[in-house]
């Protein structure tokens, strides 16, 4: 039963995840290689705000939406403008540059050791103690997040976003402010991303910058084309396959220390395979990264 | 000091450079970014390795079995996924995912055959001191601007004089038009990236001259060169050139001033400030570099 919750929650972190980058990868179209340093942001406010000031849940969700926000604004403020390619390279600047910040800012995030015991998280100044009841959290807030990004890509915000993938400039034709609205998405994804890592932080209650690397941030790019990017349940069925994978590869006799390694070469030939063969994913409709006349 | 950081800086920009060379020609007829050169750089380097342990090749073999492997490798790349890609349509975003992939694919098969730990093909020539103004260096750095200077002149000539090299130019300006001229585009393509493919095997080598590999170096390296491609302009070999060893010098000057691990962070943050200033980069003359397509 432990096993189960832990598969759970693992889970739904990682659809957490991938729907907050399915805001601008699959609805926007544009690519970005930070999520997972936006991730780590929100890990890292929660426990330093957590073992240092003893702060409710509530105010590290604030705080670490915040922080992230900023560095999302800081970030697409430069490249934003600019073609694509400028944005991907500025985002993988910042995914370095945050990786690096973890390892090196050692007064405050313990370098390459890592942040642990973290606290359980204080909701309404109780402690929420037990794993069935982080559960039932993690449902509730990535049941929340879910559902404001998909009743964002359905409102006219969303609708603009679209168009913004299908062809950029009929959209600023149209009289779309599509850098404001490009901005924007990437916020919004930036900070969901980062409520989801105060929630992985508190579960794992042990934090290191290896989790937020870019590595993971290719990761959550693969599980969210696999799935099906811009769709319906796409990015939920590429979170199922990532997180399931590795735990069926578990009954298979791979020796624990090629394990990881096993995994990333299937992920990279299904991502290729995905990219040639079935652009629109496995659940997915719109044909991902195509010249096409949506 | 200073002096000795000037050269530090210079000889490790003369390394991006070399690496931003083979990126930025491939960026120029392909108009995406092939971060599976970094994957290529890894798979030279462990060639490089294995025939080193096998022994009985001399230095310039090295360098060829190296350079011919990796030309194999990137034109097979290109053939097996980008071509296929940009043949039913797919935009630069696609590619650039795919690019991504292939370079976790490389890395993580190196990792399965021979292991997560650095390697070494540092030779014993390699490791000469020498001196210059008071400027300490090894005959590996000596070794790494010389080749990159070389390499930069053999290719302008290439580009300035040769047939190919004229055919690259002209499909780095417009496709299409060189195309209807009667250009075979494809295979240019393919003989760009196999050329270019074979210089990140150089510069995959001359660096393992200095200091030792691990195979998920591919990726920190590759960062580097497309900064540099970036701030040198698409098609502009010289500025890549400049912006390679400028990239180096601002890397190394970080380090009067603090310790070695918090240079990304700078090269990164100055990348970002640069591209607020001059979006279009800052070595690109009033091109069409950047435009939308």
């Amino acid at each position: 039963m432990p096993y189960l919750i832990h598969v759970a929650i693992q889970l739904l972190l990682y659809v957490g995840l991938a729907y907050a980058l399915d805001l601008v990868l699959g609805t926007t179209g544009i690519l970005n290689v930070c999520h997972a340093g936006f991730y780590g942001i929100g890990a890292y406010t929660a426990a330093v705000l957590c073992q240092t000031y003893h702060s409710p849940l509530w105010f590290e969700f604030a705080i670490a939406g915040l922080v992230a926000a900023i560095a999302a604004v800081l970030i697409s403020l430069p490249s934003m403008r600019l073609h694509d390619d400028f944005f991907v390279l500025a985002s993988f600047a910042l995914q370095v540059i945050l990786s690096q910040l973890m390892l090196n800012w050692k007064s405050v995030t313990n370098g390459a050791l890592g942040i642990s015991g973290i606290p359980a998280p204080i909701l309404w100044r109780h402690n929420v103690l037990g794993k069935t009841d982080l559960l039932l959290l993690t449902l509730a807030i990535v049941g929340c997040i879910v559902w404001s990004v998909r009743n964002l890509q359905s409102s006219p915000f969303g609708r603009a976003l679209c168009a913004i993938r299908a062809d950029e400039i009929l959209a600023q034709a149209l009289g779309k402010p599509t850098v404001k609205y490009k901005m924007a998405a990437f916020v919004i994804s930036g900070s969901l991303a980062s409520a989801v890592g105060v929630l992985y932080a508190h579960y794992m209650t042990f934090i290191d910058p290896s989790s937020f690397d870019a590595n993971v941030s290719i990761t959550f790019i693969t599980l969210v084309i696999l799935g099906g990017a811009g769709s319906r349940w796409g990015p939920a069925l590429g979170a199922a396959l990532v997180v399931l994978l590795p735990e069926g590869l578990r009954f298979i006799d791979i020796p624990n220390s090629v394990g990881p390694n096993v995994k990333q070469i299937i992920f990279s030939v299904c991502l290729l395979l995905v990219l040639i063969f079935r652009p629109q994913g496995l659940a997915g409709h719109h044909e991902f990264g195509r010249f096409t006349t949506e | 000091m200073y002096f000795q950081n000037l050269v530090n800086g210079l000889c490790a920009g003369c390394g991006y450079a070399l690496v931003a060379l083979g990126f930025s020609l491939i960026y120029e007829v392909c108009r995406f970014f092939d971060l599976g050169q970094g994957g290529i750089y890894v798979v030279a380097f462990y060639a490089a390795y294995v025939v080193q342990e096998w022994g009985g090749l001399s230095l310039p073999k090295e360098f060829l079995v190296s350079a011919v492997i990796a030309a194999g490798l990137g034109s097979l790349v290109y053939i097996l996924v980008y071509h296929q890609l940009r043949r039913r349509g797919a935009r630069n975003v696609t590619l650039l995912i795919a690019s991504l992939a292939v370079l976790m694919l490389l890395q993580n098969v190196i990792i399965l055959v021979f292991g997560p730990d650095i390697k070494t093909i540092r030779g014993n020539i390699a490791d000469i001191p020498l001196q210059f103004q008071g400027a300490h260096f090894s005959f590996a750095q000596l070794f790494m601007v010389i080749a990159a200077l070389v390499v930069y002149a053999l290719v302008g000539l290439v580009r300035m004089y040769t047939p190919l090299g004229r055919t690259m130019r002209a499909i780095g300006n417009d496709s299409e038009l060189a195309r209807i001229v009667g250009v075979r585009t494809e295979r240019v393509i393919v003989a760009t990236v196999a050329v270019g493919s074979a210089i990140t095997a150089i510069a995959a080598i001359v660096k393992g001259m200095d200091v030792d590999i691990g195979p998920t170096d591919g990726l920190s390296l590759v960062l580097m060169a497309w900064v540099a491609t970036i701030l040198g302009g698409r098609g502009r070999i010289g500025n890549t050139l400049l912006a390679g060893i400028a990239v180096g010098l601002i890397g190394n000057g970080v380090t009067i001033w603090t310790r070695t691990s918090w240079q990304p962070i700078v090269v990164y943050t100055v990348l970002l400030i640069l591209l607020f200033i001059r979006p279009r980069g800052v070595g690109a003359i009033r091109t069409s570099a950047f435009e939308d397509r």
